[in-house]
């Protein structure tokens, strides 16, 4: 084969393996995308989430940010196991002050309250039940209103099933 | 100058003492900074700002819960509130139930996985959750509150004792009560009390008793005639009356607001001191 074409086919077979490196990037876009959008639907205000070097936090690939004023960890570990794992590892990331460190799915969430700016903790559970939603779907059992109850008089009635 | 040896040894063998004495003078401190794991809302103590936190999934925070042993339930750690959430100040969601019955804690660290665990609660009459009934329990609404329908296990009678002294730190707390007006279902089998009467009752009613001391069968002294209004107050603790047949249960508002003096005054009564009757006593 003559070196010109050689340098062609090589230059070819590069701008190939490029093209398919940037397809596979598009094909999985960043997963903390869809849990910042979901937080933005709620009404919430995340800002710019940025990479973190944190060794207690390993194997994951963690960014953070802040949303309406709390501290905020998203980790990516590939595998719910390994979220899991890292739990107490985000429990330690808190520290002395109001939070949390939950897995779900591959992704762990540590939000912390820092300044003690949310005392009754409606932000802190907006935006985890948020992200639990968004990352396991599935409804939990006792989410029902629904009281399986022994005969009654009548008195039972789906508006009175419900809160108060 | 140079001091004698003598003099220089005992202050450096006093060191580590002092040492000691200050880090044990320091511990307190230093154990009221360590997290403390929560499950679920539930209220913040007095000492802290806030009166209800309302983060339903685990999380942490650097304070102990006030009443530990009657109001929650602790599970790998975390503590789960059983109380009345509307007596600290909580305004969501809530349901109403009558009497004791079971409850289902998800005792999961894993917001993904649902691990229940029945416990119970000991809270006499009328009062809110915040969440509904499990499902697989089975229960009757009527007259708005939830009531358990069923026998209750041992593992009910095991702690009942000890975690019915849940209602002695709801007795002095000024709030809102549910109200219920009905008679109790009849699968009912829990205590009825705090019962104000306004009824004809011909026959004394067959009930029973639990005391301090034991359990005991007998019959209500008391008779009832038309016209009369009866006020019978049960103060918590002290004599619970379990009504083991569906019975009249008219419930006006709880009067758990009022101190309760009366037994200074019969401690007077006892000395001689008490010269008739006092102002403001009950014809």
């Amino acid at each position: 084969m003559p070196p010109s074409m050689r340098t062609a086919l090589v230059g070819a077979l590069a701008a190939l393996a490029a093209l398919s490196i940037a397809s596979c990037e598009e094909s999985s876009p960043d997963p903390s995308s869809s849990i910042l959008q979901a937080w933005r639907r709620a009404g919430l205000m995340p800002t710019v989430f940025t990479s973190l070097d944190d060794e207690r936090l390993a194997p994951g690939k963690c960014q953070q940010g802040t949303v309406d004023g709390l501290s905020v960890f998203l980790c990516h570990y590939g595998q719910a196991a390994a979220a899991r794992a890292a739990q107490n590892a985000g429990l330690e990331r808190v520290g002395e002050a109001t939070g949390l460190s939950v897995a779900a799915g591959d992704v762990l969430l540590i939000a912390i309250d820092q300044d003690a700016t949310d005392p009754s903790g409606r932000t802190l559970n907006r935006l985890a039940t948020v992200f639990r939603d968004t990352q396991s779907p599935t409804p939990k059992p006792g989410d029902t209103d629904e009281a399986t109850g022994a005969a009654g008089d009548g008195d039972k009635s789906a508006s009175d099933a419900g809160p108060q | 100058m140079r001091f004698p040896s003598r003099l220089s040894t005992p202050p450096r063998a006093a060191i580590p003492a002092a040492l000691a004495l200050v880090s044990l003078w320091l511990a307190p401190m230093l154990a009221s900074a360590e997290q403390v794991k929560f499950g679920g809302p539930h209220p913040i103590p007095e000492a802290v700002e806030g009166t209800f936190c309302y983060i339903e999934l685990p999380h942490v925070h650097i304070y102990a819960p006030d009443h530990a042993e009657p109001l929650y339930r602790e599970h790998d750690e975390q503590h789960h509130f059983v109380g009345d959430p509307v007596a600290h100040g909580y305004d969501g969601d809530n349901y109403t139930y009558y009497g004791h019955h079971p409850i289902e804690i998800d005792a999961s660290v894993y917001v993904d996985v649902h691990d229940p665990v029945v416990e119970y609660c000991y809270l006499d009459g009328p009062h809110f959750h915040h969440y509904a009934p499990p499902a697989d329990i089975s229960f009757e609404l009527k007259g708005g509150a939830y009531w358990y329908i069923g026998k209750y296990p041992r593992p009910y009678h095991r702690h009942k004792k000890k975690l019915r002294r849940i209602n002695v730190v709801y007795e002095p707390i000024v709030y809102t009560r549910p109200v219920v007006t009905v008679e109790a279902p009849a699968g009912y089998l829990g205590p009825v009390v705090d019962v104000d009467v306004d009824v004809d009752v011909a026959t004394p009613a067959a009930v029973e008793v639990d005391t301090p001391r034991g359990r005991g069968r007998g019959r209500a002294g008391a008779s009832v005639r038309g016209g009369l209004d009866v006020d019978v107050h049960i103060p918590v603790p002290s004599v619970s009356i379990d009504v083991s047949v569906p019975g009249v249960v008219v419930q006006k508002r709880h009067r758990h607001h009022r101190k309760h003096k009366k037994f200074k005054k019969h401690r007077k009564h006892k000395r001689g001191k008490h010269r008739g009757r006092k102002r403001g006593w009950r014809d």
